[in-house]
């Protein structure tokens, strides 16, 4: 049924049409590891100065990198949207893109308690500083998960049978 | 031709097709330390050119010695595939292309840290329009090295040298 509605979308508008042409899935591959980049090289490097490398940078003002990591996000939504409705089958029942949906959400969910719980107060923190400690602990959950969505990603694409990794599989 | 075939046939590169793990901790590792090394190298080259003028130029060297240190990771995983399909990757002109692209944005990026990443130099570094080009060129250079390397999975005509012997 779900699978249904997916190709049904791909199919009216187009993309399934381009992702089964010649060199449409690796674009949209492409398109998905730079939006990855971005994402890590902004919110990750971010998380990162709240727990203390590159001390010296104001957090408030690193953060302005913040819409290009946003905007990463974006290209991978899309582009991510793009393969799960051409080939729904090949990640609906895939735990390496169940894990990575999972540790998405959860990502999700640590931003919208950071942004509200902690970040007037990094905003404010010496630049010489780490950021306090509420904050630290969900930069360090943020790290996790956004790894656990890149190794999850790139487990969806990995030929062979998941039980050398996927305990819950058995 | 034939010594990628020997080195197909070496146990190391045979424990990374066949193990389990060996494949699957290139690939991951590969995955997240190029995230780093690419991801810190972009958003570098995003404040040369303008976003998040706050940051001060001369502190954006900061994050370099982790950059290096992923690098390293992802030398090592990238070697480690290169081990297991070494033809793969050899024979395809875009492996090289690739590897070229990644050399010249991390000498762009050499250069950047010995000129405007200095942290003895008092006040504001100045960007000149060379900066920003060099740093545009880095951008595009990085995106390519991106697409270089997925298409490399999808454009190689031999997967083992050895299946000819």
């Amino acid at each position: 049924m779900i699978i249904d509605v997916l190709l049904w979308f791909s199919h009216s508008t187009g993309i399934y049409e381009f992702m089964n042409s010649a060199w449409g899935w690796p674009i949209a591959e492409s398109v998905h590891f730079l939006g990855m980049c971005l994402l890590i090289g902004t919110v990750g490097v971010f998380d990162l100065r709240m727990l203390g490398v590159g001390s010296g940078i104001p957090m408030a003002e690193l953060h302005k990198l913040v819409p290009i990591g946003v905007f990463g996000f974006l290209l991978n939504f899309t582009s991510g949207v793009m393969f799960l409705t051409s080939a729904p089958d090949q990640y609906l029942y895939n735990p390496a893109f169940q894990t990575k949906i999972l540790f998405m959400l959860l990502a999700g969910l640590n931003m919208m308690v950071f942004y509200r719980r902690a970040m007037a107060e990094v905003k404010t923190t010496n630049s010489l500083l780490k950021a306090p400690a509420n904050a630290r602990v969900m930069a360090i959950v943020s790290l996790c998960c956004w790894a656990t969505v890149i190794i999850g990603g790139r487990l969806i694409t990995y030929y062979r049978p998941p039980y050398h990794w996927c305990w819950w599989c058995l | 031709m034939y010594l990628l075939a020997r080195i197909e046939e070496t146990a190391f590169s045979t424990w990374i097709r066949e193990s389990g793990w060996g494949f699957f901790t290139s690939l991951t590792l590969h995955s997240l330390a190029l995230a780093l090394v690419v991801g810190i190298n972009l958003a570098t080259n995003f404040r040369l050119l303008g976003v998040a003028k706050g940051i001060p130029i001369r502190l954006m060297g900061r994050f370099l010695p982790l950059m290096w240190f992923a690098l390293v990771v992802v030398v090592i995983s990238g070697t480690a595939l290169l081990i297991a399909y070494p033809a793969k990757a050899l024979t395809n002109i875009l492996f090289y292309l690739k590897i070229s692209a990644i050399i010249a944005a991390l000498m762009i990026t050499r250069h950047f840290s010995r000129t405007l990443f200095n942290e003895a130099v008092t006040g504001e570094v100045a960007v000149d329009y060379r900066v920003k080009t060099l740093a545009a060129i880095a951008l595009i250079l990085w995106i390519s090295s991106i697409g270089a390397g997925r298409f490399l999975a999808y454009t190689n005509s031999i997967l083992l040298a050895s299946s000819f012997y």
